[in-house]
C-alpha cells in the first residue's frame, strides 16, 4: 500500500511554506536614512486539498473519513497545489546627502512546493485503489516539486527621472534541498477481481541529497535577480499613485553531484507472489514481498548526477491609487514553472485615522479559484506593523475550500 | 468561533514547525492488493511416470510394480563342505625310496544340497581350498584331480611340491583355487548318485629327494574345503516345499489424497507371473488388498485368481540367448466386469498386501530329476494398473503443506490493516465442487490458526457441457476471509499453511472424465481498509 504513498505523499513532504505577494515594495524612508524589516509569510493554496484535510494532515493523527469524502467532492479534473513559506531580514539605508538611490541588503528562508495533479490521482491517495477496480485511470500531467534555499540579497533603488525609479537585486542562492517528480505518462490499472495492479508510466524523481538536509545545509547554490520598475501617477491632487512592473526571483540553483535522478520508464504489472502449482512439490518455501521491494522494481534506473534547476520565478504587474480616506490596488501575478494559473486581485485599504488602515482583498486565480482577504496596518514615523491573511473563504467552508495565508511584516526606520 | 479557531490552529502548527513532533498523519483507504496467484492441476500431482495423457487428453493413471520374487539360486544352496585324508604308519619303521607313491586313493563327496537332488551344477562362484601337510624329511609332490569336473574340455587338476619337514615343524601349505566356470557331473564315480562328485589323489616323495625312513610319528594329508559354491547353472529334481508368500507393497499412486472415496468407473489391473526356472509352480494366493494406511481402511480383490489355485508350468530350456530359456507366464486380466477392482482402488490404497503360498514341484518329480535353473532366473508376480480418470468422488480429502515467509517489511505495512477481507478468487475447470480450508502451522506445527473460522469455503464445480460432457466454462466462485489484526498477527507467527481441500464429483453419482486441460486457478486479493500514513 505504500505504494501511493511513494508516488504522492511527496506532496506533502514540506512542513512549513513560503510567498512573497504583497509586501514586494520596499519601504518609504523619506527623511529616515535606516529601516530594518522583517517578514514572515506563509501561504498555502489548493483547488483540490480542503482546509480540514490540511490541518489533520499539519497536526497529525488520524483523519476522518467524513473530511476525505468532503473533500473529493471538489476535485477537478486537473488540480493544483501550492506551498509557500519564506522568511527573512533586510535593511534598507540610504547615504547621507543621497535622495535618489537607497541599498538593501537581506538574508531570507526560501520555501516553495507545487503540485499538479489529476482528480484521479488524488482520489487514489485519499480513498485507494479499489474503486477503480476494473479501470485504467490516467495519472498523467502529475508533477510535484519542492525546493528550499536561503537566499543573501543585495539591491539598490534608483530614483532615476521623477515620479521613475528602478529596482534592482541580486542574490546568491544556497540550495539546501530539492525533491522532485514529474510523470510525463502514467496509468494505472487495478484488475476487476484486484489479482493485478499494472503501471504504466515514464518520468523523472530528481532528490537532493536527504542524508544531508536542514537549515543552511548545502546541496548546491545558485543565483538570482529581481527587478522591478515604477511609475509614479496622479490622478487627481494629493492621489498620489503608481504602476510597478517586476519579474522578481529570476534565477536558478545547480545541485551538486550527491543529488539523485530516479528515471521512471515502465510497465510493470504486479499479480502477487507466484506460487504455481502448490499442490507439487512438498515443503515448496515462497516469500511474500512487501511493497518497498515493489517501488525498487518500478524504479528501473538509479543515477546519481548534478542538476540544474530554474526557480518559481514571478511577473508581477500592480496598479496602486490613493484616495483621500482610502486607497485601492489591483494586479496581476503569473508564476513561471509551476501549475500556477494567473491571479487577479483587488485590494482597498480604510484609513481609519493617521495610523491605522483596514483593508479587504478579492482574488480570483492563482493555486486555488477565488480568494477573500482582509489586512490591517499600523504606521508611524518610525514603525510600520503589517499583518494579512487571505483565503477567509476557507475558514468559512473548511471541508470542501483549502487555502490559507498569513502575512506579517514589521519595519523600523531610524 | 470554532472555524476560526481551527484556521489559527493551522497557521501556528505551520509557524512554529512543530508537526515533526506529532504523529504522522494518516487516513484509511480501500485497496485491493494482489497477494498471489496458484494454479493447481490435480493431475500434476501425479508422477508422469504414472499416467498417460491420451490424445482427446484424457488422463489414465499408469502403475507397474513387482509384488513378489523368489530367484530359484535362493532356492539351490550348496553348503561348504570339507574331508581330509591322511597317511601314517601304525608301527615301527618303513623306508621309502625318492619317487615312491606311499598314498592313493578315489574318494567321493556329497555336497548336501538343501533337498534338492542335482546331476549336474555350472559352478558360477566357488573356490576349492586344499590344505597340504607333511613331516616327510624329504620333498613330497601332491596331485588331487576331479575329473567330471571339467572346464573348457579340460578336467580339474591339481599338483604341488612340498618341501621337506620334519616331525616337530611339519611343512603346510593352503593353496586356493577357483573352480568357477567349471561344469561338475554330481552323478558319482558311477553316475548312480546324485550331489556327488569323486577326486582321486595322490601323494608320494619327490623324484628327486633323498631316501627316507618314517616312524609312527611322521604323517601327511590332504583336506579339501569347497567353499562358496554358487550355482550359474543347476539340473536334477529341486524337491516338492511350499513358500510362505506375505508381502506388502507400497505405492505412491495416491499419495496426495488422504481420504474420501474415489469410485473410477473402470479400472483394469494385470497380474503377470512368470516363471523362468525349469521347474513347476502352484501359486495360492489367499488375499491381495489394497490398504489406505491413512485412513485405516482396506479391501481384499475379489477375483478368480484370488479364489484358486494357479498352476504355473515349467520354462522351457531353448533358445539362443541366454539364458536360454523361454518362461512360462500367467496373465490375469482383472477389471470391474470380473472383479471389485473399482471398489479396490476407491479406497485409495497406499500398500498393495499380497498373502498366499508358493509350492514347488506340486506334481512331484515328473521331470525324472531334469528340473532346472539358471542363476537369476525364478519366479516374480508383477501388476499393471490402468485406470482411467473417469470417476466420480465422495468427500475426497487433498491435503498439501507448503512453507512460507513475510518479509518484515510487508509485516509493518500490514501493521496498518484495520480490517476487511482476504478474496479468494476461485476459477475452476475440475467437474468438482468442495470444501477448502487452510491451517496455519508455527515451526512445531502447531496450528495457530485457520482461514475460515466460522464455515469452510465453498469451491464451485466447473460448468459441464452437456454436449460434450467435459467441463468447458470455468465456474467462479469467491470465498472471503473476514481479516482481523489478530488473524494477521496469526499469519505473521505462522511458517507453514497446511490446506486441506474435501471434494466431491459435480454430478455424481455419474463417472466424469478428467482431462488433462483441467486446472483450478486461484488468486489471493487483500481487500483492506488501510490506514495511509505519510512517510514523512
Amino acid at each position: 500500500m505504500r505504494i501511493w504513498i511513494i508516488a504522492f505523499s511527496v506532496f506533502w513532504s514540506v512542513c512549513s511554506v513560503s510567498q512573497t505577494r504583497y509586501f514586494d515594495s520596499d519601504p518609504q524612508l523619506n527623511d529616515k536614512r535606516l529601516a530594518i524589516e522583517f517578514n514572515t509569510e506563509l501561504y498555502a493554496s489548493s483547488n483540490a486539498i480542503s482546509n480540514q484535510f490540511l490541518y489533520g494532515f499539519i497536526s497529525g493523527g488520524e483523519i476522518s473519513s467524513s473530511t476525505q469524502e468532503d473533500m473529493l467532492k471538489n476535485t477537478s479534473y486537473q488540480n493544483r497545489l501550492g506551498v509557500d513559506f519564506n522568511t527573512g531580514f533586510t535593511v534598507h539605508f540610504k547615504p547621507e546627502n543621497q535622495n535618489k538611490i537607497s541599498y538593501s541588503f537581506g538574508i531570507h528562508d526560501r520555501q516553495h512546493a507545487n503540485a499538479s495533479f489529476s482528480g484521479n490521482a488524488l482520489k487514489l491517495l485519499i480513498d485507494g485503489n479499489k474503486q477503480f477496480a476494473g479501470e485504467e485511470i490516467d495519472l498523467s500531467e502529475f508533477s510535484f516539486s519542492m525546493i528550499r534555499y536561503q537566499q543573501i540579497k543585495a539591491g539598490i533603488s534608483w530614483k532615476y527621472k521623477p515620479g521613475k525609479s528602478f529596482h534592482f537585486s541580486a542574490s546568491f542562492l544556497n540550495g539546501e534541498q530539492y525533491q522532485s517528480a514529474q510523470m510525463d505518462y502514467l496509468t494505472l490499472y487495478s484488475s476487476a477481481y484486484g489479482d493485478e495492479i499494472r503501471f504504466n508510466g515514464e518520468g523523472t524523481i530528481y532528490q537532493s541529497d536527504p542524508e544531508n538536509r536542514g537549515f543552511a545545509k548545502s546541496n548546491g547554490y545558485g543565483a538570482s535577480i529581481d527587478i522591478q520598475h515604477d511609475w509614479e501617477l496622479a490622478l487627481g491632487q494629493n492621489q498620489n499613485g503608481l504602476l510597478s512592473v517586476a519579474l522578481n526571483d529570476i534565477g536558478f540553483i545547480a545541485f551538486d553531484g550527491s543529488s539523485h535522478k530516479q528515471e521512471i520508464d515502465t510497465l510493470y504489472s504486479y499479480k502477487g507472489t507466484q506460487l504455481g502449482n502448490v499442490i507439487l512439490p512438498f515443503d515448496t518455501s515462497y516469500t511474500f514481498i512487501g511493497p518497498d521491494s515493489l517501488a525498487e522494481d518500478i524504479l528501473k534506473k538509479k543515477d546519481t548526477t548534478g542538476y540544474n534547476i530554474i526557480l518559481p520565478g514571478w511577473f508581477r504587474v500592480n496598479l496602486y491609487q490613493q484616495f483621500e480616506n482610502f486607497d485601492v490596488k489591483a494586479g496581476f501575478q503569473a508564476r513561471f514553472n509551476g501549475s500556477h494559473n494567473p491571479y487577479f486581485y483587488v485590494e482597498s485599504k480604510y484609513f481609519l485615522n493617521e495610523k491605522w488602515k483596514l483593508g479587504g482583498i478579492l482574488g480570483a486565480g492563482g493555486y486555488s479559484n477565488f480568494n477573500i482577504g482582509t489586512s490591517v496596518e499600523y504606521s508611524t514615523d518610525k514603525i510600520t506593523l503589517q499583518a494579512l491573511s487571505q483565503h477567509l473563504e476557507s475558514v468559512v467552508v473548511p471541508s470542501r475550500l483549502g487555502g490559507l495565508n498569513v502575512q506579517v511584516r514589521a519595519i523600523v526606520k531610524i | 468561533m470554532l472555524r476560526i479557531s481551527l484556521y489559527v490552529t493551522i497557521i501556528l502548527l505551520a509557524l512554529t514547525n512543530c508537526r515533526r513532533e506529532l504523529d504522522a498523519p494518516s487516513w484509511d483507504v480501500d485497496g485491493y492488493v494482489p497477494l498471489a496467484t496458484a494454479n493447481l492441476r490435480i493431475q500434476d500431482a501425479i508422477d508422469d511416470s504414472l499416467k498417460e495423457i491420451g490424445s482427446d487428453q484424457e488422463i489414465t493413471l499408469i502403475y507397474k510394480s513387482n509384488l513378489f520374487e523368489y530367484k530359484i539360486d535362493s532356492l539351490i544352496k550348496i553348503p561348504d563342505t570339507s574331508r581330509t585324508e591322511s597317511f601314517s604308519i601304525p608301527i615301527g619303521q618303513v623306508n621309502l625310496s625318492p619317487g615312491q607313491v606311499f598314498m592313493a586313493d578315489t574318494v567321493e563327496n556329497n555336497l548336501n544340497a538343501d533337498n534338492a537332488q542335482l546331476r549336474l551344477a555350472i559352478v558360477r562362484e566357488g573356490i576349492i581350498e586344499l590344505e597340504l601337510q607333511s613331516t616327510m624329511n624329504t620333498p613330497t609332490i601332491f596331485t588331487y584331480n576331479i575329473p567330471n569336473a571339467t572346464k573348457n574340455g579340460v578336467s580339474f587338476s591339481f599338483i604341488d611340491t612340498l618341501s621337506a619337514g620334519t616331525q616337530q615343524n611339519p611343512t603346510t601349505e593352503t593353496r586356493r583355487l577357483d573352480i568357477s566356470g567349471y561344469t561338475i557331473d554330481l552323478t558319482g564315480k558311477n553316475n548312480n548318485r546324485t550331489n556327488t562328485f569323486y577326486g582321486v589323489y595322490e601323494i608320494r616323495t619327490a623324484p628327486f629327494g633323498n631316501p627316507i625312513t618314517i616312524t609312527p610319528a611322521d604323517f601327511a594329508s590332504l583336506t579339501s574345503t569347497f567353499t562358496g559354491i554358487l550355482p550359474e547353472y543347476a539340473k536334477g529334481y529341486f524337491g516338492n516345499r511350499i513358500f510362505e508368500i506375505n508381502e506388502s507393497t507400497e505405492t505412491d499412486i495416491f499419495r496426495n489424497f488422504k481420504s474420501g472415496l474415489l469410485s473410477p468407473a473402470e479400472a483394469r489391473l494385470n497380474l503377470r507371473i512368470k516363471n523362468e526356472a525349469g521347474v513347476d509352480f502352484g501359486v495360492d494366493l489367499k488375499t491381495v488388498a489394497g490398504v489406505n494406511t491413512n485412513t485405516g481402511q482396506s479391501i481384499s480383490l475379489d477375483h478368480f485368481v484370488t479364489q484358486n489355485n494357479v498352476k504355473l508350468s515349467r520354462s522351457l530350456e531353448s533358445g539362443s540367448g541366454y539364458p536360454p530359456i523361454r518362461p512360462s507366464n500367467y496373465n490375469a486380466v482383472i477389471d470391474e466386469q470380473n472383479s471389485n477392482v473399482t471398489e479396490f482402488v476407491g479406497v485409495l490404497p497406499k500398500e498393495f498386501q499380497l498373502v498366499g503360498d508358493v509350492e514347488l514341484n506340486p506334481l512331484g518329480n515328473i521331470s525324472s530329476g531334469n528340473d532346472f535353473a539358471y542363476f537369476g532366473t525364478g519366479f516374480e508376480m508383477n501388476i499393471d494398473a490402468e485406470i482411467p480418470l473417469r470417476l466420480n468422488a465422495q468427500n475426497l480429502v487433498f491435503q498439501d503443506t507448503t512453507e512460507f515467509s513475510i518479509d518484515s517489511d510487508s509485516r509493518e505495512d500490514t501493521k496498518r490493516i484495520n480490517g476487511g477481507y482476504l478474496l479468494v478468487h476461485c476459477f475452476n475447470l475440475y467437474p468438482i465442487e468442495g470444501e477448502l480450508q487452510g491451517y496455519f502451522m508455527d515451526s512445531t506445527n502447531t496450528v495457530v490458526d485457520s482461514l475460515f473460522t466460522d464455515d469452510l469455503g465453498y469451491l464451485a464445480g466447473g460448468i459441464i457441457n452437456n454436449g460434450q460432457n467435459r467441463v468447458t466454462d470455468k465456474s467462479e466462485s469467491t470465498i472471503k476471509v473476514p481479516l482481523t489484526p489478530q488473524k494477521i498477527d496469526n499469519l505473521y507467527d505462522a511458517s507453514k499453511i497446511w490446506f486441506n481441500a474435501k471434494l466431491n464429483t459435480t454430478n455424481q453419482p455419474d463417472s466424469l472424465t478428467f482431462y488433462d486441460n483441467y486446472d483450478l486457478n486461484i488468486k489471493l486479493v487483500g481487500d483492506f481498509n488501510y490506514q495511509l500514513e505519510a512517510d514523512l
